[in-house]
């Protein structure tokens, strides 16, 4: 007969019940005078009192399931419990794998890694760009720029890099975030800030700090990606560099918002910096000099408040913008962390 | 007058003899055989046993701490404090990454308190004040710093760290030391080389007073999913020498908390490699004291659901341990679902109690195996 069995509380209730009933009916009796009387009545309402309040609290145990057993209250039995496996425990799968290596010329490597991302479902390769210094025997890791591309096409990688990991991947299936509360996803954020990240540290040596990790975006959308991904994420990454970056909320597919205007506006990057505590990262806004993305770079960077830090890099028509871009970033990576 | 202190119960129970001496006193006027007089002595029993009552949870809530102050009791009641202004406001003080703004180091709390304590050998305990810097979120949290970390043949260690969550709303912050007995319980299992040593970082979810936020990102509210995924993380690693990669990092708490870390190591896989429920519910309650936590959007509540998240998005590849008992836990039937539905690289271990109700009795059983567990899967640098 545990506490919150209704075998329990039944007669327990009953007690009371049968105790407020006699204190009623029994009333005028011990409405005398004289000290018997006073005690009759102090009895009759203890009695009552004490009953009512035991099956009142006997009744939230039950609601609660504070104590269910009596030896939970009252035992003092020492833990017994075991640890099961629910189940199979086997080893997980790898997640990376070269497939392709090819050398580079100035010495390093480059390699095609085919990142399977077990958080966010999403496969994709993606091609490592190694400096010759990388493989120098002891060499401290070096810094790592991930470079989000928004088509096949493979970007212009600073051919003289030397002390920065390049890793151009593109946007899966063109997204950047998350769609919430749908079968499977897709998960593009979860792939570029948790599995990439992940996939990349598993197969080479990389800073194990966010200070060494750096993300870039050429284009409209592979630019706000990486600044949305700095700006969300600067756990993971501590410098972002866009090129002729769209930074406002891109209207239209409702599903990544999970059909809510709050989590809609709170995606909107402007609106971020100007309501909610700004993320402390380095971002470099860069953008043609007579292009309609200049006017957006330099908006964007005016609403930068500490400790996030920004610039704008207005840059000529020549060809070879993003290599620069990526260059400054590679040398930005390399500052000591903060000054 | 504070709704814990000795006062107000002093009060209350001065009220409640009071009232059963008046009724005393005034009986022989109720006594008349009219149906008027019937019910006023109806209505003094009901009165005196309100009195009675509100003394006695009083007395309950002033030894269980479920709520540490008025506010708390009036937030909790759906009114009150409303979600905090703009943050911003009050961030960016810092510079650079979230930090810890107090450090204080507490011998009185740390075990061998009552002898010479020493750190190289007791450990110590420390009261620490993190700033979150991307949430504008601040916490005061409680450090346990195992003896290794003070001995010179672990001056270059990185130790692994546990980050425990208490429940809602844990109005006392020293709950994991007052009745978690986590310094302790730790000395003990490192005296005698069962555990490895290991930073314990104890925490509360409740963050914004008087709020249960379930440890989510609110939408135009507190951010407080990335508090402790992000900020805590960073300010913890900003100063102690913590391992850095995710193998070395756990998250584990009872209740809410549970929730709180079953949530915080499945979505934040890439930072936490291990977590452990304490009979936590797997589902994304909504009640009045969470108010409303996901912009109204089924969607994104479906995903702080992580029941739906193992049937319907790639399981992440974390360890969890779900610590439950088949009588006396509401959140079993939630806990069993979970585990049925959980498939790997998601691996989920069992611990089951026969019986246990929702209370520090049953939680203090969980403790010492969680860790346990968790020693066995971090690892250090």
């Amino acid at each position: 007969m545990e506490p919150v069995s209704v075998a329990f509380i039944g007669p327990v209730s009953l007690l009371a019940l049968g105790a407020v009933v006699a204190a009623l009916v029994l009333w005028r009796r011990a409405a005398g005078p004289g000290p018997r009387a006073v005690l009759a009545r102090s009895g009759l309402l203890l009695a009552a009192q004490c009953a009512l309040t035991a099956s009142v609290v006997l009744l939230a145990n039950r609601y609660f399931v504070f104590y269910p057993t009596w030896d939970d209250l009252l035992g003092n039995t020492p833990e017994g419990a075991r640890v099961a496996h629910v189940q199979v425990q086997g080893p997980r799968a790898a997640p990376a794998k070269r497939t392709g290596t090819e050398a580079r010329s100035g010495g390093g490597r480059v390699d095609v890694l085919d990142v399977r991302g077990a958080r966010s479902g999403i496969d994709a390769k993606a091609r490592v760009y190694l400096p010759k210094r990388y493989f120098d025997p002891g060499a401290q890791p070096l810094p790592v720029a991930v470079v989000l591309t928004a088509g096949d096409g493979e970007p212009t990688i600073p051919a003289d890099a030397r002390q920065t990991i390049y890793v151009a991947v593109p946007l899966p299936g063109g997204r950047c975030q998350d769609v919430p509360g749908r079968t499977g996803g897709p998960l593009a954020e979860t792939f570029l800030a948790a599995d990439l990240p992940a996939a990349l540290a598993d197969a080479y040596h990389v800073p194990p700090t966010r200070d060494g990790w750096g993300v870039a975006g050429d284009g409209p959308a592979a630019g706000r990606c990486a600044a949305r991904l700095a700006m969300l994420h600067s756990d993971r990454f501590a410098a972002v560099a866009t090129l002729d970056a769209r930074f406002d909320e891109p209207r239209g597919d409702a599903a990544p918002y999970g059909g809510s205007e709050a989590i809609r506006r709170s995606d909107d990057l402007p609106w971020r910096l100007r309501n909610v505590p700004p993320p402390p990262v380095w971002l470099l806004a860069a953008a043609d000099r007579d292009g309609p993305d200049a006017g957006q770079a330099r908006r964007f960077v005016s609403l930068v408040r500490p400790p996030m830090r920004a610039e704008t890099l207005l840059l000529a028509h020549s060809g070879g913008e993003l290599t620069d871009v990526l260059r400054r970033l590679g040398d930005r990576l390399l500052l000591p962390p903060r000054e | 007058m504070g709704l814990t202190s000795w006062g107000t119960f002093g009060l209350l129970a001065l009220a409640a003899v009071g009232c059963m001496a008046a009724v005393v006193a005034i009986w022989p006027k109720a006594a008349a055989k009219r149906r008027r007089a019937v019910a006023a002595r109806a209505a003094m029993l009901a009165g005196c046993q309100l009195v009675v009552l509100l003394a006695l949870v009083t007395a309950l809530n002033a030894h269980y701490l479920f709520y540490g102050s008025w506010t708390d009791l009036v937030s909790a009641a759906g009114g009150g404090v409303g979600p905090p202004g703009n943050p911003a406001l009050k961030a960016s003080a810092t510079g650079g990454g979230s930090r810890i703004v107090v450090r204080t180091a507490r011998p009185d709390l740390s075990p061998g308190a009552g002898g010479k304590h020493a750190p190289a050998r007791d450990g110590q305990v420390e009261r620490v004040v993190i700033q979150g810097v991307r949430t504008g979120l601040s916490a005061e949290e409680y450090v346990y710093l195992p003896p290794q970390y003070f001995q010179a043949a672990y001056a270059t260690r990185r130790f692994p760290v546990v980050l425990f969550l208490a429940g809602y709303p844990a109005a006392d912050r020293l709950v994991w030391i007052r009745r978690g007995h986590i310094p302790e319980d730790v000395a003990q299992a490192q005296a005698a080389h069962r555990i490895q040593p290991m930073i314990y970082v104890m925490a509360r979810p409740t963050v914004v007073a008087g709020w249960d936020t379930e440890c989510a990102d609110v939408p135009g509210g507190p951010q407080v999913e990335t508090f402790f995924a992000q900020d805590v993380p960073e300010a913890v690693a900003a100063t102690y020498r913590t391992a850095r990669g995710r193998s070395g990092w756990g998250v584990a708490g009872y209740s809410t908390g549970g929730f709180c870390a079953a949530k915080l190591a499945m979505l934040h896989s890439d930072r936490f490699s291990a977590g452990v429920s304490m009979a936590g519910h797997f589902h994304a309650l909504l009640d009045t004291t969470t108010r409303d936590l996901y912009g109204g959007s089924p969607a994104l509540r479906r995903n702080s659901n992580l029941i739906w998240r193992v049937r319907n998005l790639p399981p992440p590849p974390v360890s969890l341990l779900v610590a439950s008992a088949d009588v006396g836990e509401k959140t079993f039937p939630s806990a069993r679902t979970f585990m049925k539905a959980a498939r790997p690289p998601l691996m989920v271990d069992e611990l089951l109690l026969p019986s246990g109700g929702h209370n520090f009795k049953t939680f203090r059983k969980y403790i010492p195996p969680s860790i346990r567990w968790l020693s066995a899967r971090l690892r250090g640098e």
